[in-house]
């Protein structure tokens, strides 16, 4: 008990980037070994971003795994819902690669494909959590082909944009 | 006693630089362009966090800043194991496309990353940058500033900068309606006087590749470049680069005319493929995270549009792209 309460102390610290280098390094060594202390440090995070105003949405308590699980999904088609006749935007790809250009895109993945009748974007849907669209939500499978042009746009975009982070995938599986 | 520190007092003041700004007295446009250096001039190793959405990861990197431009690892940390050794060349030193480890061709890189451009912004006047002074992240202090987005055809972003280099260690897009979309903060950051080769090296065999090189245009590529352009281009934006760059596999062959737009911050490209069959042109919109992909066929064309803007901004960009079959006259 005293062992968890000072674990969690230590992930804390860690979020609020309160621990030294060594510190820091052996709990990332730990978080990696421990799906538990990532869970916690995972939670930590949302706390934070809550009581700091940038959360705007409430994210599930498994997301972690949820994310891991997601990534290796390969039935992301789950998230397919019947496209609408007045599909402006959405041109129904008949299920190919799918789970191919989920695992391409990125280490984040291809996040969502939604659309309205006006063309903006309701709402997110991801393979690791689902959300309830909104009944005007069009949603459908992407074009796989999106994947490499993503790619390639985010090798383009430099450190200072977000895109940074769009470390992609091996394109093996493609 | 007094004479020998009044002595050394002298001292110090001959040789401290007077007469250059502090970092506290740089306004915001001087913070985007130490921003934009940085990547250029500062080696660093750290972790990060990358929040899209509900998802979240970590990604641990190390950057080395070197004449030619910068090589970096990147290694997630939670999830699934990816690493991705890139190579990021600053001007155009290599005439042609290269081979990248993988076997595909990677040309066509910008000479200077676009995202940032400082001149754009006071040129467009498309945000209203501020800041609420100084803050502290990753145990850094660092500058805090706000770029918002005048109109709905772009998102605000929010950075805070290193005070000493200008890295930003937090970097979020922000839509219209205030909703976070995406959010980059660093936790743990060490700057590096010597990068070595072994920190750079893959640590698994299955780590990705990515060298992204400027690259010389023929005077065939200049004639299709020649034959696309943009009319009534959403408000601020305007192209920045036109190349050609290879798409997908190597057994594909050809290449995608490639244009990046900017406004100064939002970075757009708009790719472009020749189709000589309806199977192969596909339409539609994605989304993954704050980047919105579009594409859709247009005179004999695959057009695709990617970039960190509204749905609609993609939507517009498309439609002001034009096809002219005899080029430039």
């Amino acid at each position: 008990m005293n062992d968890q309460a000072s674990k969690s102390e230590r992930l804390s610290a860690l979020v609020d980037n309160e621990t030294e280098g060594f510190e820091t390094r052996r709990l990332i060594d730990e978080l990696l070994k421990s799906e538990d202390d990532r869970r916690i440090w995972a939670r930590y995070h949302l706390i934070g971003d809550s009581l700091r105003g940038g959360m705007k949405r409430v994210a599930p308590r498994d997301f972690l795994a949820g994310v891991q699980s997601g990534i290796a999904d390969d039935n992301p088609l789950d998230v397919h819902r019947d496209p609408p006749a007045s599909g402006r935007w959405m041109k129904p790809v008949a299920g190919v690669g799918i789970a191919a250009a989920v695992a391409v895109v990125s280490l984040l993945g291809l996040q969502t494909i939604t659309g309205t009748d006006d063309g903006v974007p309701a709402a997110t849907v991801d393979t690791s959590t689902i959300q309830e669209p909104a009944e005007s939500e069009l949603v459908t499978a992407p074009d796989p082909r999106f994947a490499r042009y993503l790619e390639n746009h985010a090798e383009l975009v430099a450190p200072g944009s977000s895109a940074f982070a769009r470390v992609r995938n091996s394109v093996d599986g493609e | 006693m007094w004479g020998w520190t009044l002595r050394v007092v002298a001292v110090l003041a001959l040789l401290l630089p007077l007469n250059l700004p502090a970092e506290e007295d740089y306004g915001p446009e001087e913070w985007l362009e130490r921003m934009a250096d940085s990547m250029h001039r500062h080696s660093y190793e750290g972790t990060f966090v990358f929040q899209r959405g509900e998802r979240m990861d970590t990604v641990r990197v190390v950057h080395a800043a070197e004449e030619d431009g910068y090589r970096e690892r990147l290694q997630t940390l939670t999830g699934s194991a990816r690493e991705v050794i890139r190579e990021v060349d600053r001007i155009s030193a290599i005439k042609g496309a290269r081979i990248d480890g993988g076997g595909r061709q990677q040309g066509g890189a910008p000479q200077r990353p676009p995202a940032f451009a400082a001149a754009m912004l006071r040129a467009n006047e498309r945000y209203d940058l501020s800041s609420s002074g100084f803050d502290r992240i990753a145990g850094f202090p660092c500058y805090r500033l706000h770029a918002e987005a005048r109109d709905a055809y772009r998102y605000s972003h929010e950075y805070c900068l290193h005070r000493d280099t200008g890295l930003p260690l937090l970097s979020e897009l922000i839509d219209g309606d205030g909703q976070l979309l995406e959010r980059l903060i660093f936790t743990e950051l060490e700057f590096l006087d010597v990068v070595f080769e072994e920190s750079l090296a893959p640590h698994g065999c299955d780590a990705r590749r990515i060298e992204v090189r400027a690259a010389g245009v023929s005077p065939e590529q200049q004639d299709r470049h020649g034959q696309w352009y943009f009319q009534d281009l959403p408000p601020g934006f305007s192209t920045v680069i036109v190349t050609e760059r290879s798409i997908g596999p190597e057994e594909d062959g050809g290449s995608s005319l490639h244009f990046v737009l900017s406004d100064g911050l939002a970075t757009v490209s708009v790719y472009v493929d020749p189709t000589t069959d309806d199977k192969e042109t596909f339409e539609g919109v994605t989304r993954s995270g704050a980047t919105h992909a579009l594409a859709r066929p247009l005179a004999g064309h695959q057009v695709t549009v990617v970039g960190e803007v509204p749905v609609k901004t993609a939507e517009r960009i498309a439609d002001a792209a034009r096809f002219r079959a005899g080029g430039i006259n």
